[in-house]
C-alpha cells in the first residue's frame, strides 16, 4: 500500500505505508529499507527475526503470525496427543530453523526425545532419499518444517511411503492455497496451524463479517488464510491513520501501538516492543472427506487464544525493558 | 541419529535407483535430441511440464491416467513435430547456439502460456488407485507407483532401443546422426528424420512429465529444476549417448540418495559435484559420440 506524499507534506517516508506477504527474506530485506527510510512497514509473511531488537524498527509491524508462536501452539497439541519421540524433516534455511527451534522450546515442558532432524535444501521435488532414514527412525510425531511447493511434495511423498500409517505428521503452518494445491489425498491427516480460518464465523462476528464481504466481491468465494492476513495488515494502517487523524507517520504509529482491533478473526494488538500482533493461533487438521464446499479443506481442533505468554520475551528478542 | 542397519542401506540403495530411473527417463529425450541433432533443448523441461498438464487436462474432461499413458506421449510428440518444423529447422546449419537460445526463449513462452490458461497456482494429481500404497520389498516399504514408473521406464527404453537398432528407420537415424551429407547423397530425407526424432524427444519429455505429476503435483515450474538435474546425467553420461545417459541417471539417482543418508543437506550438491568430478577425471567423455 502506498500513499504518494502531497505538497508540503513532510519528511521523506511520510504518509506512504507497506503492506507485503513474501517469503521471509524478501520481507527482511524490505523490512532494512523502510527502517532506513522511516516508511511503516506492516509485513504479513512469517519470521521470528523481524521481532528481533537486530531487524526492528519503530515502523515495523508484524501482522502475521511468527514461526515461534505456530510450532508452540502446534507443539503443544500434538505433543500431548500423539508421543513423545519426535522427529524433523527440515527446510535448510531460516525459516526452517526457527520453525524447528520453537518445536524444540515447547517440546521441553513435554520432555519430548528428539531423535534427529534431517535437513533437505530449499525448492526440493523428491524426499524418496529422505523418507526410508526418518521411517527408521520410528518417530511418533514427524515434524515437517518446510512450507509452500517443498511442504505439498513432502507431503505427498510421505503418503505414499506409507508414513501416515505409523506417524502423525505435524507441520506448524498448513496454508489453505498450498492443501487446495497438493489435493486432500497428501494432507490428509497432517496436523498444523494457522493463523485464519473462515469456518471460525461461526465464533467471531467479525469474521462473518469479513467472510460475507469476501463472498459478495468474488462471487461466493471465501477467503484464505493469507488473502485475510492481507486484508488484515491493510485494514490495520487504515484504522491507525484514522484514528491518528493524519498520514504523519509518528502519529500512525502511536495509533497502531494503540490499536485494539478485531476485524476479521478475533481479538488483537501490537505488542509495545516488538510490534507483534498478538492474536489466536489455530490449530487445525486436513480434511479429506464429508467437505461441504471447495473450501472446506481444515477442521478446527483447537485454539490458542491471544496471550503474550506464547510469545518470545521481549528480553529474549533483545529489546529493553 | 540412530545407527545405520542393512535394511535401510539397501532401501536407501533401491531408492536411489529408482530416483534414478526418473532422472533416465527425463534425460534420454534430451540426449536423443542432442545426439541425433546436436540441438540443446532448453525447452526440454516445458515440454515435460506441457506433458503433466495435458495429462490433467484429460483427466479432468473423463479420462483416466491409463489413456494418458498413451495420449499424452502422442500430444506432446505432435506438438514437437510442429516446434520443430517451424522454429527449429530454420536454424539447422547456424550452429549450435541458435536453437539453444530458441529453445530458451521457447521454454519461458510456454511457461507462461500455462499460467495463463491453468493459473500459477498448482494443482494436485492424485496417484491412480491400483498404483496406491506401499508394498514389502524385501528391506522395507515402497511406494507402488514408483515401482510402476521404473517398470515404465525400462519398457520406454527397451522400445526406444527396438526402435532405433532394429528397424531400417532406426538405422537411417543412426546413419543420418553419424553423417547426414552421406545419407543425403543416398536420397534420404534428413529433414523429415529430424523431425520424427524430434518428436520422439519430446513425446518422451511429455511422458515423463505425467508420470512424475503423481510424484509432486503439477504447477508451471516443474521442468525447471529437473531440467538442471538431467543436464548433469547428460554430461556425466556423455552428451548424446542414450546408453551413458541411462548409467549416468541411476548412478546420479544412487549418488543423491546415498549422500541423503549421510549429509542430506548436500544431497542437491552432491550431483554437480559429480558433474564436476567427471569433467575433470574425464573431460571427453561429456562430448561422446551418439551410440
Amino acid at each position: 500500500m502506498k500513499r504518494r506524499r502531497g505538497r508540503g507534506a513532510g519528511r521523506e517516508g511520510e504518509g506512504e505505508f507497506r503492506r507485503r506477504s513474501l517469503s521471509a527474506a524478501v520481507q527482511l530485506a524490505i523490512n532494512n529499507v523502510t527502517k532506513e527510510r522511516g516508511v511503516i512497514f506492516n509485513s504479513i509473511s512469517q519470521s521470528d527475526a523481524i521481532n528481533e531488537a537486530a531487524d526492528l524498527s519503530k515502523y515495523t509491524f508484524h501482522e502475521a503470525l511468527n514461526p515461534h508462536m505456530t510450532s508452540g501452539a502446534v507443539g503443544r497439541y500434538a505433543f500431548a496427543k500423539f508421543g513423545k519421540k519426535v522427529a524433523f524433516l527440515t527446510a535448510d534455511y531460516a525459516y526452517g530453523h526457527e520453525m524447528v527451534r520453537g518445536f524444540l522450546e515447547v517440546g521441553k515442558e513435554f520432555n519430548i526425545e528428539n531423535l534427529g532432524d534431517i535437513r533437505h535444501p530449499l525448492g526440493t521435488t523428491d524426499f524418496s532419499t529422505l523418507l526410508p532414514r526418518l521411517q527408521a527412525l520410528k518417530p511418533d510425531i514427524l515434524c515437517i518444517s518446510n512450507f509452500g511447493r517443498d511442504q505439498q511434495i513432502a507431503l505427498k511423498q510421505a503418503t505414499d511411503f506409507g508414513i501416515k500409517k505409523s506417524i502423525q505428521i505435524i507441520a506448524p503452518l498448513l496454508s489453505h492455497a498450498s492443501r487446495v494445491a497438493a489435493g486432500p489425498q497428501a494432507f490428509e491427516g497432517v496436523v498444523g496451524g494457522c493463523s485464519f480460518y473462515w469456518g471460525i464465523e461461526d465464533k467471531f462476528a467479525s469474521t462473518k463479517a469479513f467472510n460475507d464481504a469476501f463472498r459478495k466481491m468474488y462471487d461466493g468465494k471465501l477467503p484464505t488464510d493469507y488473502g485475510a492476513l492481507g486484508y488484515g495488515g491493510v485494514r490495520t494502517v487504515l484504522e491507525a491513520v484514522k484514528g491518528a487523524g493524519s498520514v504523519e507517520t509518528n502519529k500512525v504509529v502511536a495509533a497502531l501501538e494503540a490499536l485494539k482491533y478485531d476485524y476479521y478473526k478475533g481479538p488483537q494488538y501490537y505488542r509495545k516492543c516488538d510490534h507483534q500482533s498478538v492474536q489466536s493461533v489455530l490449530v487445525i487438521k486436513s480434511k479429506s472427506k464429508d467437505m461441504k464446499n471447495e473450501s472446506d479443506v481444515f477442521e478446527v481442533l483447537s485454539t490458542e487464544e491471544p496471550n503474550e505468554k506464547y510469545l518470545r520475551t521481549c528480553e529474549a528478542l533483545g529489546h529493553k525493558s | 541419529m540412530a545407527g545405520l542397519s542393512f535394511d535401510l542401506i539397501a532401501l536407501q540403495l533401491f531408492a536411489g535407483l529408482a530416483l534414478g530411473a526418473i532422472y533416465v527417463l527425463f534425460a534420454i529425450g534430451l540426449s536423443l535430441i542432442f545426439g541425433m541433432l546436436t540441438v540443446v533443448n532448453f525447452a526440454h523441461g516445458a515440454f515435460y511440464m506441457v506433458g503433466a498438464y495435458v495429462g490433467l487436462y484429460l483427466i479432468s474432461i473423463g479420462g483416466n491416467f491409463w489413456i494418458c499413458l498413451v495420449a499424452v506421449p502422442i500430444a506432446i510428440g505432435l506438438f514437437g513435430l510442429a516446434v520443430e518444423r517451424v522454429l527449429i529447422r530454420p536454424l539447422y546449419g547456424r550452429g549450435i547456439d541458435y536453437p539453444l537460445l530458441l529453445t530458451f526463449g521457447l521454454s519461458y513462452v510456454m511457461v507462461e502460456c500455462v499460467r495463463i490458461a491453468f493459473g500459477k497456482t498448482g494443482y494436485p494429481f492424485d496417484t491412480p488407485e491400483v498404483l496406491q500404497g506401499a508394498v514389502d520389498i524385501g528391506v522395507g516399504y515402497f511406494p507402488l507407483y514408483r515401482l510402476f514408473v521404473i517398470g515404465a521406464t525400462a519398457v520406454v527404453l527397451l522400445a526406444l532401443w527396438l526402435f532405433l537398432e532394429k528397424t531400417s528407420f532406426g538405422l537411417i537415424i543412426r546413419a543420418g546422426a553419424r553423417d547426414p551429407q552421406i545419407v543425403r547423397v543416398l536420397g534420404v530425407d534428413v529433414s523429415r528424420v529430424w523431425l520424427i526424432v524430434f518428436g520422439i524427444g519430446t513425446a518422451i519429455a511429455g511422458f515423463a512429465g505425467l508420470l512424475a505429476a503423481p510424484l509432486q503435483g503439477v504447477i508451471p515450474e516443474m521442468g525447471g529444476t529437473i531440467l538442471a538435474e538431467a543436464f548433469v546425467v547428460t554430461v556425466v553420461g556423455g552428451m548424446g549417448s542414450i546408453g551413458g545417459a541411462v548409467l549416468a541417471g541411476l548412478l546420479v539417482g544412487v549418488v543423491v540418495s546415498m549422500t541423503s543418508l549421510f549429509a542430506p543437506e548436500m544431497a542437491k550438491v552432491s550431483i554437480f559435484a559429480l558433474m564436476a568430478i567427471v569433467l575433470i577425471v574425464r573431460p571427453q567423455a561429456s562430448s561422446a559420440a551418439p551410440d
